[in-house]
């Protein structure tokens, strides 16, 4: 495969959980390591390089060293990814960016957390902190509901589109045993009839935060090859960044997300109408309907008649995650990004057993971070 | 239901630099930084600016107007100091200087796009920049709730006029204007005054207030387009060049859109002088009261 970048060799992946009781995070790290590594059939000696994320109040500062040291590992390249929601996608095009520039040959991608109860936090001291939180606004919730508002003003857009998006969500989490709403189907009534949180946004478009891991292996595409393995390749890859206080975006209704998949689709030669799974970050219902959007599978203000019109199931025309995306999976903080790479290496090795799209060739993969701020695309193929 | 002066909530951590700032909020002002580089205003207080990388910054009062971006009712706050008065509006608030900024609405039924204006407002220990509806907006609400929906210009003495359409007046100022505007106003500002003084300044002549120059534009308004019965909703002005004593000004308007439902106009709004150099340049948003058959 000449066009590949670099191919996904390996994916690992903890069942979310609600709460958890004196986990510590590296552990987790290192759980859901050793599933990947054995998934890619290799031996943990291969890894020569880790990339990795924030762990706020476990491992402030030396994240990759103190990685290593916990999973014995003495990377030749290694790094923390700092892209909020987008860091697990904008892990993949770095190992590829890393592999090709000569530094290493394997490289490990892991995000996790756990959620034990007192879940320390460390006190921010940042223009967000200061302009925003003391007039009533803290955390993220009110940033989308911003975000969203400002599309429905724009747009016209029902509260009613954005409520299917959420119920999609979940009926795609019924073909996953995994997910944390798997078993709890919401219908658009459901959802808007579930708790206002921050106006227009409900309760059932929000993730749910939990516990989790995921981890990727990238490795050489001629590497991958040399060893027989089944590998999903990196074609494309985009990235942006704009702002991080959502009074400072440069637009509420268009995101970072649009050069950046325009750039993924660049490299790969590939079109949006083209990919055979959408697997795209779903923070909150807007963030799918932007995405939506800036991907150009409908005009700007039209994703409602995208969302009435595709079922998003794995048998539809646009799949759109198919793991249920964390709005029915649950979003395991910072991993959570990487579930949508994950269950693109699924699709496209045809492993997505329950819910395996048909003849898999192309997956549009997502990230977001912050305030629809940070953003990575990723254009993934199946082996040929 | 809780006040919000009352509640145990966490305030800005404040930083040398930002210091004014909070001081200005403290005594119920907004103070914005400005580059002297780039000539655009940046919020929030930067060490340099963010546009041109220029060191030049300097606090600028602002006019504490400005426009609702966006806005959502927290039924859930984020932090829990605020659960006593919850529902509550926060919003994004695009100043009229450029810059946007994120602050607490004063507001029972905030639409986007509604015009908003400072309302300082202590919250917990501090008094904080908050937004709410400008006053002529909740006007304007108030005289909608008793007019037909139907016809937005019935009883308007000139009726409804059309996109483009445009008037002017001009008149020739006077000495006697600034002392009008003295008595009116009490602006005893020495350029309006001091001739010896004003000659030394860029403006190299005694001018007239600035409301003398625009206030031309309440005549167009009020005698020809739209005509009788039209006040401003909302203004915003640039002032160009400076005007002395003796000189022919010229109102402009041109309407930029009518509504249909409303008796609103928006209008594109010089003022120019004997010269034809443009002293004034901006917009404004009129309201024009039904005054047939009362």
């Amino acid at each position: 495969m000449s066009r590949s970048k670099a191919a996904l060799v390996g994916i690992g992946e903890l069942k979310p959980t609600r709460r958890t009781e004196g986990e510590s995070t590296l552990g987790m790290l290192a759980r859901c390591s050793a599933l990947a590594i054995a998934d890619a059939g290799l031996d943990k000696d291969a890894i020569d390089g880790l990339l990795v994320g924030p762990q706020v109040g476990e491992t402030p500062q030396h994240v990759p060293a103190t990685v290593s040291e916990y999973l014995g590992l003495a990377p030749t390249m290694s790094n923390l990814v700092d892209l909020g929601g987008a860091s697990g996608p904008g892990m993949i095009w770095r190992a590829a960016a890393a592999i090709g520039a000569g530094m290493c040959e394997t490289v490990l991608c892991v995000l996790g957390n756990h959620r034990n109860p007192e879940a320390p936090r460390s006190p921010n001291r940042n223009p967000i902190r200061e302009f925003d939180v003391p007039f009533g606004a803290s955390g993220a919730n009110v940033s989308y509901a911003l975000l969203m508002q400002a599309h429905m003003a724009a747009y016209g857009s029902r509260a009613e589109d954005f409520a299917l998006v959420a119920s999609r969500a979940r009926a795609n989490a019924q073909h996953n045993p995994d997910a944390i709403f798997y078993g709890q189907p919401a219908s658009v009534e459901d959802v808007l009839a579930s708790p206002m949180i921050a106006s227009p946004l409900h309760l059932f478009e929000i993730v749910m935060p939990v516990a989790g891991a995921e981890a990727v292996i990238v490795t050489a595409a001629k590497v991958a090859r040399e060893r027989g393995q089944k590998a999903v390749h990196l074609l494309g890859a985009g990235e942006k960044i704009t702002h991080r206080a959502v009074s400072q975006a440069p637009s509420l209704t268009s995101g970072p997300l649009k050069p950046a998949m325009a750039r993924a689709f660049a490299q790969s030669g590939t079109a949006a109408r083209q990919m055979s799974l959408l697997s795209l970050y779903d923070c909150y219902t807007i963030m799918v309907a932007a995405t939506i959007e800036d991907a150009g599978l409908a005009p700007p203000g039209g994703f409602g008649g995208f969302v009435r019109e595709q079922d998003f199931g794995p048998d539809g025309r646009y799949p759109l995650n198919t793991h249920g995306g964390q709005l029915g999976f649950g979003q395991p903080d910072l991993a959570g990004g990487m579930t949508h790479v994950v269950e693109a290496v699924r699709q496209l090795r045809g492993t997505a057993e329950g819910r395996q799209i048909r003849d898999p060739k192309l997956a549009l993969v997502t990230g977001n971070g912050a305030t629809m701020s940070e953003a990575v695309a990723l254009v993934l193929g199946a082996d040929e | 239901m809780s006040e919000l002066s009352d509640l145990k909530v966490p305030g800005p951590t404040t930083i040398a630099l930002t210091e004014p700032f909070w001081a200005a909020a403290e005594e119920g002002r907004l103070i914005l930084q400005h580059c002297r580089s780039c000539d655009r205003s940046v919020f929030y207080p930067r060490e340099i600016c963010p546009h041109c990388w220029s060191g030049g910054l300097e606090w600028r009062e602002a006019s504490g107007q400005g426009r609702l971006k966006s806005f959502s009712r927290i039924h859930r706050p984020g932090h829990p100091g605020w659960a006593p008065v919850a529902p509550y509006v926060v919003g994004l608030v695009e100043l009229a200087e450029g810059p946007t900024m994120l602050s607490h609405i004063l507001a029972d039924e905030p639409e986007v796009g509604m015009p908003l204006e400072l309302a300082p407002t202590r919250i917990g220990g501090r008094v904080l920049p908050c937004f709410r509806p400008q006053f002529h907006h909740q006007e304007e609400k108030t005289i909608m709730s008793d007019t037909k929906p139907k016809d937005g210009w019935a009883n308007v003495t000139r009726g409804k006029p059309s996109v483009g359409d445009t008037a002017e007046r001009s008149r020739k100022t006077s000495m006697d204007d600034i002392h009008a505007f003295t008595a009116m106003t009490g602006d005893r500002n020495p350029v309006h005054y001091d001739e010896e003084l004003a000659k030394k300044t860029p403006f190299g002549k005694l001018v007239v207030q600035g409301g003398i120059t625009t206030g031309i534009l309440n005549a167009v308004v009020a005698e020809d387009l739209p005509g009788p019965g039209t006040v401003f909703l909302n203004t915003n002005f640039n002032f160009k060049k400076a005007v002395g004593i003796d000189e022919t000004i010229i109102g402009r308007v041109e309407l930029t859109s009518v509504r249909d439902d409303k008796p609103i106009c928006q209008l594109a709004c010089t003022v120019t002088n004997q010269d034809g150099d443009v002293c004034v340049e901006g917009t404004a948003v009129t309201y024009t009261m039904p005054l047939e058959n009362l």
